[in-house]
Formats: C-alpha cells, sequence, structure tokens
C-alpha cells in the first residue's frame, strides 16, 4: 500500500487498521534507520560491574527500567504527545516536548533519545510524509523520541494503545539486544527474557495511558548511575 | 506574646527566615549582614584556607536537636561580586517525625559576577514518619561559581519498622536575566525507598555551576567520591551550566565523606587550590 496525499491512513472499510499496522511494523522494527542498535541505556556500564550477568539479572533490571525508570516514563509522554497531536494543541505538545527533554539523567541518555527522536522525525518527513508534521516540529525545541513517535503516529491517524505496546515491544528489544550482545546471551535466553517481560511491558502501558504529566517519574537510582558511569566507561561498544 | 514553649509546639512548627550576606572587601570576603534567629545558629567566620584567605567558611548549625513537624525554614543567602563563601554543617541533621505536616526548607542563593559560593550540607537523617521538602532557587552570574550539595540518610534509632515518610528536593539555578539553567526535581516516599536504592540507605546531589574552564572532570568527580566506599556517577549539565554529581551510599558517614571529597575536587578546579579540610 502507499500513503494518500495527506499521508493519513485511508478510512475504507477493512485498510484503515492494516495500514495502522503496515506503519507500525516499519516504524518499531529494528530496521528503521534511527541507529537504536547503538545505545544500551546504561546496560553496557551494569554489565561490566557486574549488575547483569545473566538472563535473569537482565530480566529484572529492565522490569525495573520498565516499571520504574524510563520505560514507564517515556511511554507517558507517548501518550501526551499523541494526545495533544490529535487534539491539534500545539502549546500543549510543546510543552510535553519540554517535558520530555528535561526527564533525562545523564548527558548520554539525552543524546540516546534526542537523536533518535531527530532521525525518527527526519525519516518521517523523507518517506512517511504527512499534513503537519513541520508545523508540529516547529513548536518543539526538541523533539525526543517518544514523542517523535507519538507525534507522528497521531498525524497518521494510528491509534494510541498499539502504537504504545509497539512502542515498548520495541524499547524492551531494543534492550535485551543490547544485553545479549554484552553479557552475552543465546538468541533463546533473549526470546525467554522477552516474553517473561510481557506482562510487566502490558501493566506499564496500562499505567501510563491513565498517567497524568505530574504522575510521570523514575526511581532508578542505580540504572541512573549506570547510564552517568558509562560516560568515562575504559571499553565501550554503545553511545550509552 | 506568645511563650516559647507554645512557638516551638509540634503542631506549628517554627517559621523562621534567615539571611547572610557576604562582601568583598579589604582583600577578604567577610560577613557583610546576618539576621539568624532560633532554630538556626551560625558560627563566627573562619578563614581556614591559606591558599585562599580571602574564602569565608561558616558553620550553619541547628540549635535545637534538628526539623520538627510544621518546621519552615527560609535561609537567603547572596554573596556579592568577587567574594567567596562557604557554608557547611557541623554535623548531619535529624528530621524528626512530620506528623503528616513535615517540614520544609527554603534557600534561595544569589551569587554576583566573580564569586565562589559553596552550600554543602551534611545528610539530612531521616527518622520514621519524616518528612522534608528542600527547596532551593539560586541565581547565578555567568562568571560565578556554585556548589550546593544535599542528601538523605535513613535512621530508626528505635528499629521500629517504620519507614520515613517523604523527602523531596527542588533546585532551580537561573542566570541573572531569568533565563532558566537547570531543574532538579526528586520526591521519594521511605515505602518506596528500599527497591529504588538496593543495598544503599543515603543518597546525595553535588551540583556544580561554572564556567567550563573551572569545571573537574567527571571522571575525577566519581574517583573523589568512590574512594570513600560510595557510588557516584557525574554529567555535564544542560545548558552548559555545569556538572551534576549522584552519589549512593550504605549509610550517611560514607555519604558525608564521598560528599566532602567530592565538594574539595570542584572547590580546587574552581579556585585553583586545595582547600583544607573542614572540621567538624
Amino acid at each position: 500500500m502507499t500513503t494518500n496525499d495527506a499521508g493519513r491512513i485511508p478510512s475504507a472499510a477493512g485498510g484503515a487498521e492494516l495500514a495502522a499496522l503496515y506503519r507500525l511494523l516499519t516504524w518499531l522494527s529494528p530496521a528503521f534507520p534511527i541507529g537504536g542498535f547503538s545505545y544500551s541505556s546504561g546496560l553496557e556500564w551494569a554489565v561490566e560491574a557486574g549488575d547483569i550477568c545473566d538472563a535473569a539479572a537482565l530480566r529484572g533490571w529492565l522490569a525495573t527500567m520498565l516499571t520504574d525508570g524510563s520505560g514507564f516514563c517515556d511511554a507517558a509522554f507517548l501518550v501526551h504527545a499523541h494526545r495533544a497531536t490529535e487534539l491539534d494543541d500545539i502549546k500543549r505538545l510543546s510543552e510535553v516536548a519540554e517535558l520530555a527533554a528535561a526527564f533525562v539523567p545523564s548527558r548520554e541518555r539525552q543524546l540516546e533519545t534526542a537523536a533518535q527522536g531527530r532521525a525518527f522525525i527526519e525519516i518521517a518527513r523523507s518517506a512517511w510524509s504527512c499534513a503537519g508534521l513541520d508545523e508540529a516540529v516547529a513548536q518543539c525545541d526538541v523533539v525526543v523520541y517518544p514523542v517523535a513517535v507519538g507525534m507522528v503516529g497521531a498525524l497518521h491517524g494510528v491509534p494510541l494503545e498499539p502504537l504504545l505496546h509497539g512502542f515498548l515491544h520495541a524499547l524492551v528489544s531494543n534492550w535485551i539486544s543490547a544485553g545479549s550482545r554484552l553479557v552475552p546471551l543465546g538468541q533463546t535466553d533473549s526470546q525467554r527474557v522477552l516474553a517473561a517481560l510481557e506482562p510487566v511491558v502490558v501493566a506499564t502501558a496500562d499505567r501510563s495511558l491513565h498517567a497524568s504529566l505530574d504522575d510521570i517519574g523514575s526511581a532508578t537510582f542505580r540504572a541512573d548511575l549506570a547510564s552517568l558511569r558509562h560516560e568515562t566507561q575504559y571499553t565501550r561498544l554503545f553511545r550509552s | 506574646m506568645r511563650s516559647p514553649l507554645q512557638s516551638c509546639s509540634a503542631s506549628e512548627g517554627r517559621a523562621v527566615e534567615a539571611a547572610l550576606s557576604v562582601d568583598h572587601a579589604g582583600g577578604r570576603s567577610v560577613l557583610r549582614r546576618q539576621n539568624v534567629g532560633y532554630p538556626l545558629h551560625v558560627t563566627r567566620g573562619f578563614h581556614l584556607d591559606a591558599a585562599r584567605p580571602d574564602l569565608l567558611t561558616l558553620y550553619l548549625q541547628s540549635a535545637s536537636g534538628g526539623l520538627y513537624a510544621g518546621d519552615r525554614i527560609a535561609l537567603d543567602v547572596s554573596v556579592a561580586r568577587d567574594a567567596a563563601f562557604h557554608l557547611t554543617t557541623q554535623a548531619a541533621t535529624v528530621v524528626h517525625d512530620g506528623r503528616g505536616i513535615g517540614a520544609l526548607q527554603r534557600q534561595t542563593i544569589t551569587v554576583d559576577s566573580g564569586a565562589f559560593c559553596a552550600i554543602t550540607t551534611d545528610p539530612y537523617v531521616l527518622f520514621p514518619g519524616a518528612e522534608l521538602a528542600l527547596d532551593t532557587v539560586a541565581t547565578v552570574a555567568d562568571d560565578a561559581v556554585l556548589c550546593v550539595a544535599d542528601g538523605f540518610a535513613v535512621h530508626d534509632p528505635r528499629a521500629s519498622g517504620r519507614a520515613f515518610s517523604e523527602f523531596s528536593g527542588r533546585l532551580r539555578v537561573l542566570r541573572p536575566d531569568g533565563h532558566l539553567l537547570l531543574h532538579d526535581a526528586g520526591r521519594v516516599s521511605g515505602d518506596e525507598l528500599h527497591g529504588a536504592l538496593g543495598p544503599f540507605a543515603a543518597a546525595a546531589n553535588l551540583i556544580i555551576v561554572a564556567p567550563p574552564d573551572r569545571l573537574p572532570s567527571v571522571k575525577s568527580l566519581q574517583q573523589a567520591a568512590d574512594g570513600c566506599g560510595a557510588l557516584a556517577g557525574a554529567s555535564r549539565a544542560p545548558n552548559d551550566a555545569g556538572l551534576v554529581l549522584r552519589i549512593l551510599a550504605p549509610d550517611g558517614g560514607t555519604l558525608s565523606r564521598a560528599t566532602d571529597a567530592a565538594f574539595h575536587v570542584a572547590a580546587a578546579a574552581a579556585l585553583g587550590v586545595t582547600l583544607s579540610r573542614r572540621r567538624k
């Protein structure tokens, strides 16, 4: 299928859901060129420090990041960005984008989310053009990754819930991909971790759907320190 | 007129507004104005550093055994052009049961052009039920230096099993024209702390606002804190404001030593000399 002139999903019966699915699978695929493979969100330091040494430890670390850390925060920012864009509330979108950019614990996490957000917007402009994108982006100083996904998803008419679940799945998959290279883990163990985290992803998505901007916050001191310590780690494969 | 007992009642707490103004005069930094009332007390000024004889150091003390429910403490610190000032505490401050109304400590800091200001507070020791909110607003000139350190440790002296209620901290740093450089905010409840800190029981932040050529390296800050038995991580602050150091420690004593060691690294980079140890 191809996008129509305005970029929004055609509303013909049956076509809308399939078009949304097509775009979701594309945007949140590891092959979508935003460079996700080069970031570990501090996992690289956690592995070197011995905090993560096997599949069980990786699962526990990621469950905490999802529930109490950047996973929940990013999910909630995606939700608010999607809703503000859908309502064409540019002022609100700008506020969400500004808060999301401030909600990172370290310079490398800032690089990670800002660079991916920028890349996501650029590719959306180039290959998945849609009406309103330039205007929305122009209102934001920085568009970090979850805000970019929420904004573009809304402009394309992709429903919020599948977008949110797809985003969290992509986030966790990318973390596991980093972990599998660092620990290292086999393919089967990696899939076991992904399967085990499914209920955590579902719960995080549900909580973020109902979270106000004031509810957003993280309490992952050690994971935050991991992303800080990564800046001075001697040997590094990843940019964060 | 209320009696002292009434004014100190736990149900009302105490409202105190204190102010310290430091000027540079005659080659030294001097306390130009001091307005400090009970329960706060400041020592006389010390000039402890032979390598920086102009630097004024003051110890801020609590004369009442810590912070109590309903306390509202406001401290205004102003450091004038080219002055150098270090305000610290003599020991940790106990925060008692907040009884549902908690305690609030507000700080307003102004650091003029060319000045150095450090406010390093020993950890707040959170007793069961303690509720403390710290709220600091700092206005820092482009070429000035500000170091702010604060944190908390947890203590349950009677092994009651009760956690503290809540600890929150907020720091906003502005330029004189009102431009916001950084906004650091955190809040944690006692019930959530164990899961959040893991094996640690104390946490602190050291925020350094300075021009780039007066900042220490990230690694030197981390190593100073790590060398005391803590786990620390630092990163550059947004808007080229300076550096932010986060510290975790197993107890308040370790946290205090780690914070102090990191502060000395920051001060050496900012002032070009190594400051002497602050005896406590």
